[in-house]
């Protein structure tokens, strides 16, 4: 009953394998970490795991200009045909592997990833190597009905940094499609890691977990765009191990009509002297449904920690819904740690003004909106990218 | 006239920085001692040390207070025995009555002499002639201690707990900063009037200003944790006018 | 005066419980355990009409079908409900007529307490329920009340002689079937307090019941159930203390609050059930639901100092039904030792123009957990709903935890809700200050803490005020990190 539904047949696995699925459930509402979503919609669906790979190109897909490293992966499956060759050199490896990764099966989503996601993108880098150039990679789901599991490894040595820059999109014509990612991240000593995700697979379903672990005097930034998706999960765990941490998570979640986008954020200070930012922003418009769910843990001895973590919503419709859970969970007491939530809306008297000075109502909207979000945007360095947010912030 | 405090050769370190010397000074009773010196000649860190803040070590030497080494003494050992610190940054405490605060204090002071616990009416009785003296707002006295008091309001306070607690040794540490000079003519004002031959007071200072108003015996100037030179009250004016580079160059010949 | 060491540990020891007495009063006593047989029991002992014996033995069949509830941040052995005797009455000849008849020994316990009922009789505006054992044994004033139409007395009481209102009310904020141990206190409930206020009607003094577990393997089980009817208002105090002893008792309390149109009541709490000793043996399982209901244009307040219990699960809530109705919530709860709080406060908004205020303030001391745990729900229909929540955390060692889980549920566009939380540790600075001025060590920090509570105890009645700040006192005794 709690679990998807597969037209077995087009999925290349043993049918030992199918045991192990079948006796895994779906999470319920019972689950505090699951408590606000509903799997109605995609219970619904028979899901299929047969691909081919239809793109030619990168025209046609929503995307921003990109520069730097392409990889594309198209239902699972890597697209050499359209993605830049594959590299080794100046400090930085990109490869196409096995996925051999030890797996934690926590979830249905842990177990389907673990036995599905048969290949996976391997991203290192060398010691003290500055990698210039940013890493995109483009996840998009062309198959309707599609179940697609994928998987990146990403090890940062020592002293290295990298910009990844992450899409997970649809093609126009492809509906219920779910894309099921993980990433597991690791960043050595004084390594520094960006990553800017974009979230719009429009009418798919998504669920995206990373797991992070941060070496001594690393830094870590993830940046979060969610705009569409009729049902988005993300998870970030982020453990940090060493001692001068810095840890950042900003992110921007709109889901509009019918659409249901839920961040989980965990980050775990497991050592002293580290310092945490967290700051989320919820647009939530027509009946969509945010969740904001964030965790800081401060651990026994983990003295000397500053966490911060924000969340601010703006419910634009009569049927919107936001849910906000930010939670502190302290074992140490030499700590600074604070959490806001705000819900509510536009300010009246501010877009009274504003059209009082002669701007249309929905200029306005869009000024507000801006005003709203322009702190996180401005966390996206890549001025591209920052335009194509907005653009699609104000599209919706 | 009677020593209030002798301290001899005393080294001090915080967080393994070593930030006093090697510093000696003798106060009597009825003195006013003026200490002034550049930032981050150690000012600040004296009357910590005085007071008894845990952070600070002392590596080497003595602080006799009456006659008696107090290094090993809690801060409120220190309090009883007539020790005041008027506090450069006086600390908020919120939801606690500058009242309730005071009357804690005196009664903990009667307790540990062993002596009776002020009786409601002879404490407000005390509390408004004193308050008068430095001519704090009724209305601070029941706010919280110094929450949401102004930099001058927060320094009349100090001194009327001064003024409530009648110290032997008051240390004045940077009173005049963040003053107006109306505000340091009421506070300076107020010290004055405490001051008898039975008490005596160390002024910390950066500027020469607050020393027109309350007139030194002595001035010593701090540098690098030493008292590198003493003199009376017209060294502090040739400090004002020659500032502190001349004395520097003196030291390090 | 000197003491010997032993002798100052011996009497700090009894001072840090000090209401860990045990009174020597013949009881009559259930058999131990749990089954239909018992409830009937229970029922047939207070004279109890068909009906409720009825809601009593359909609520013990759904908590049969339930489990424990298993999310809060406690850890602790779940009792064995099969163990506890579920009726314990001090043993009296009849009915008492008035206080005079009232058994010496009772009256002694009530004077360790602090509760002097001939001096408060003759000092105070306070009535006082005591409720020992969940059997309520004596109430004052009540001539006085009636005079007004106020009915207040023993929930067994107002079964025989208000049946219309207990049968109209009871399990209305709170059913038998809202969580496990509201089930359980629906099927085995003995008494508790009673009150009614009528149209229109201000009460002219405090209510107040307090609470005691005395018998030794006894769980206590009462119900409030207070009705304030509209226009009316009405401040109820509610206090609780234990024997000190080695295994853990169960308190499975269920308050219900009926605020009808324009009335208000305020509600207070100063909970001091035994938390165990100092290696967290023994202490009192506090799972408490307390609920109340608004109607159009009332007001609802809960007012709560936490300091007992070896564990504590109880979050106040209010239901926020009426339009234009005001729900508030202000909590100190502060742990020591091995305890463990799991507190806060649920607030539904449901009608227009509703707000609501939460002010949670935590300590944690010793090697102790305290969470704060509050749902703010904004329902569909909530148009311009407000609700406002500061929850802050101290904390004075570095073995124990202090944690904060806002849920923050909003479905309509018009409400405006914001939570703020801190967590830090006792100030240094601050504790240098106040010893420079001569407070000892120990002082500064309940004098610190205190005003770090203050804006909750300023929302306690006077008497009670003044208690809770001693109770905060004692309990932080030997927690200077």
């Amino acid at each position: 009953m709690s679990s998807l539904n597969f037209d077995k047949n087009s999925f290349s696995i043993d049918s030992e394998i199918w045991d192990s699925i079948d006796v895994a459930k779906l999470p319920t509402k019972y689950e505090e970490n699951w408590r606000y979503l509903k799997w109605g919609k995609l219970k619904k669906i028979e899901f299929h795991g047969d691909f081919e790979s239809q793109l030619t190109t990168l025209e046609g897909l929503n995307l921003p200009q990109l520069d730097g490293y392409i990889i594309v992966i198209e239902n699972g499956i890597f697209n050499e045909k359209i993605s830049t060759t594959l590299t080794s050199t100046n400090g930085l490896e990109i490869s196409i592997n096995e996925n051999n990764l030890v797996s934690y099966h926590n979830t249905y989503f842990d177990v389907l990833n673990a036995n599905f996601a048969i290949k996976a993108i391997k991203i290192k880098t060398t010691k003290g190597a500055k990698i210039e150039d940013s890493i995109n990679i483009i996840n998009v789901i062309t198959s309707s009905n599609g179940l697609v599991n994928t998987k990146t490894h990403l090890e940062l040595a020592d002293n290295s940094s990298l910009v990844l820059n992450e899409f997970y999109l649809s093609s126009t014509k492809t509906v219920n499609g779910l894309t099921n990612h993980q990433c597991h991240i690791s960043i050595g000593e004084k390594a520094q890691l960006e990553i800017n995700r974009y979230q719009y697979p429009n009418h798919n379903f998504q669920i995206c977990k990373d797991d992070i672990s941060q070496g001594e005097e690393s830094k870590f930034t993830s940046n979060n765009f969610s705009s569409s998706g009729k049902l988005v999960r993300n998870d970030i765990n982020v453990k940090v191990q060493g001692e001068n941490c810095h840890t950042e998570l900003n992110g921007i979640f709109a889901p509009s009509e019918n659409e249901f986008i839920d961040n989980h954020t965990v980050i775990d200070h497991i050592s002293p002297n580290c310092k945490s930012y967290e700051n989320y922003k919820g647009l939530i418009k027509s009946n969509g449904v945010g969740v904001f769910n964030g965790k800081v843990i401060v651990e026994k001895d983990a003295q000397q920690i500053e966490a911060y973590q924000q969340n601010n919503n703006i419910l634009i419709h009569d049927d919107s819904s936001v849910f906000s859970k930010p939670e502190l969970e302290i074992y140490a007491d030499d700590v600074k740690c604070s959490h806001g939530s705000t819900t509510g809306q536009f300010d009246d008297e501010a877009l009274f003004y504003l059209r009082s000075r002669g701007i249309s109502h929905s200029a306005a909207m869009e000024y507000l909106t801006l005003g709203f979000i322009h702190e996180i945007l401005n966390c996206f360095k890549n001025e591209n990218h920052r335009e194509f947010i907005l653009k699609q912030i104000l599209m919706n | 006239m009677e020593t209030v405090l002798k301290i001899e050769n005393l080294h001090c370190k915080v967080q393994d920085q070593q930030i006093l010397k090697g510093l000696n000074l003798e106060i009597k009773k009825g003195e006013v001692h003026a200490i002034m010196g550049p930032n981050g000649s150690g000012k600040s860190t004296l009357s910590s040390v005085l007071a008894g803040k845990e952070d600070y070590e002392i590596t080497e030497g003595k602080i006799l207070y009456q006659n008696e080494e107090i290094s090993e003494l809690s801060p409120e050992e220190r309090s009883w025995k007539g020790m005041f610190l008027a506090f450069q940054y006086p600390i908020e405490i919120p939801g606690v009555s500058n009242i309730n605060f005071l009357r804690t204090a005196l009664n903990e002071k009667n307790k540990a002499l062993g002596k009776d616990q002020i009786s409601a009416k002879d404490f407000l009785k005390m509390v408004s002639e004193k308050s008068a003296l430095v001519g704090l707002d009724n209305k601070l006295k029941n706010r919280s201690v110094n929450e949401g008091f102004s930099g001058g309001e927060k320094k009349r306070n100090e001194i009327f707990q001064m003024a409530m607690l009648e110290p032997t040794l008051s240390i004045l540490d940077e009173t005049d900063s963040g003053l107006d000079i109306d505000a340091l003519k009421i506070v300076s004002n107020g010290v004055n009037t405490l001051k008898s031959k039975d008490n005596a007071t160390i002024v910390i200072t950066h500027y020469q200003r607050l020393l027109d108003y309350i007139v030194p015996d002595f001035v010593h100037v701090l540098y690098d944790g030493k008292i590198v030179k003493s003199g009376d009250k017209t060294l502090a004016l040739e400090l004002e006018e020659r500032g502190y580079d001349w004395l520097k160059l003196e030291t390090t010949i | 005066m000197s003491y010997t060491e032993k002798e100052l540990k011996k009497e700090l020891e009894g001072k840090s419980y000090e209401f860990g007495f045990v009174t020597n009063i013949d009881s009559e006593k259930a058999p131990v355990g749990l089954n239909e047989d018992i409830i009937k029991f229970i029922s047939s002992k207070k004279k109890e009409p068909d009906w409720l014996l009825e809601y009593r033995l359909n609520s013990f069949r759904i908590w049969s079908e339930m489990t424990p509830p298993q999310w809060a941040h406690v850890e602790y052995d779940e009792p064995d409900f099969q163990s506890i005797c579920y009726y314990s009455a001090p043993k009296q000849k009849k009915q008492l007529e008035s206080l005079d008849q009232v058994d010496p020994e009772l009256l002694k316990t009530m004077e360790k307490l602090g509760i002097s009922m001939e001096e408060q009789k003759r000092l105070t505006g306070v009535a006082v329920d005591f409720v020992m054992d969940s059997v309520s044994v004596a109430t004052s004033f009540k001539d006085k009340l009636a005079e007004l139409g106020i009915i207040f007395c023993s929930f067994s009481e107002a079964v025989q002689h208000h049946p219309e209102l207990v049968k109209k009310y009871m399990g209305s904020v709170v059913p038998a079937s809202d969580n496990y141990y509201s089930a359980l206190n629906s099927a085995v409930f003995t008494d508790g307090s009673f009150c009614y206020i009528p149209k229109g009607v201000r009460c002219p003094m405090e209510l107040s019941t307090y609470f005691r577990i005395n018998e030794a393997g006894t769980g206590q089980f009462e119900r409030t159930l207070v009705i304030a009817d509209e226009s009316s208002y009405v401040s109820y105090l509610e206090g609780c203390t234990a024997p000190q002893r080695d295994e853990n008792q169960l308190h499975a309390a269920v308050v219900e609050l009926i605020a009808l149109d324009q009335a208000e009541i305020k509600y207070s709490t100063v909970q001091n059930w035994y938390p165990g000793d100092e290696n967290g043996k023994g202490g009192v399982f506090n799972f408490v639901t307390k609920r109340g209901i608004c109607g159009y244009r009332s007001k609802i307040s809960w007012t709560q100092v936490e300091t007992g219990s070896a564990v504590t699960w109880k979050y106040p809530s209010c239901i926020l039904k009426g339009d234009y109705s005001v729900g508030e919530f202000y909590s100190v709860a502060l742990t020591n030792n091995y305890q463990q709080a799991d507190t806060g406060t649920k607030m539904i908004h449901v009608g227009r123009n509703t707000k609501s205020t939460i002010i949670s303030k935590g300590i944690s001391a010793g090697n102790s957990q305290n969470s704060y745990r509050g749902l703010v729900k904004i329902g569909k229909g909530a148009k311009n709903a407000r609700n406002f929540s500061q929850c802050d955390s101290l904390l004075m060692t570095d073995q124990c935890g202090a944690h904060t889980f806002p849920y923050i549920e909003c479905e309509n566009p018009s409400a405006m809700v914001e939570h703020e939380a801190t967590t830090s540790k006792i100030g240094e600075d601050q504790l240098f200050y106040c010893m420079q001025r001569g407070i000892p060590e120990e002082k500064a920090i309940s004098l610190i803490v205190n005003g770090y509570a203050k804006e909750v105890l300023n929302k306690l009645p006077m008497e009670f005020a003044v208690e809770a700040q001693k109770l905060l006192e004692i309990s932080l005794e030997g927690s200077v990190g």
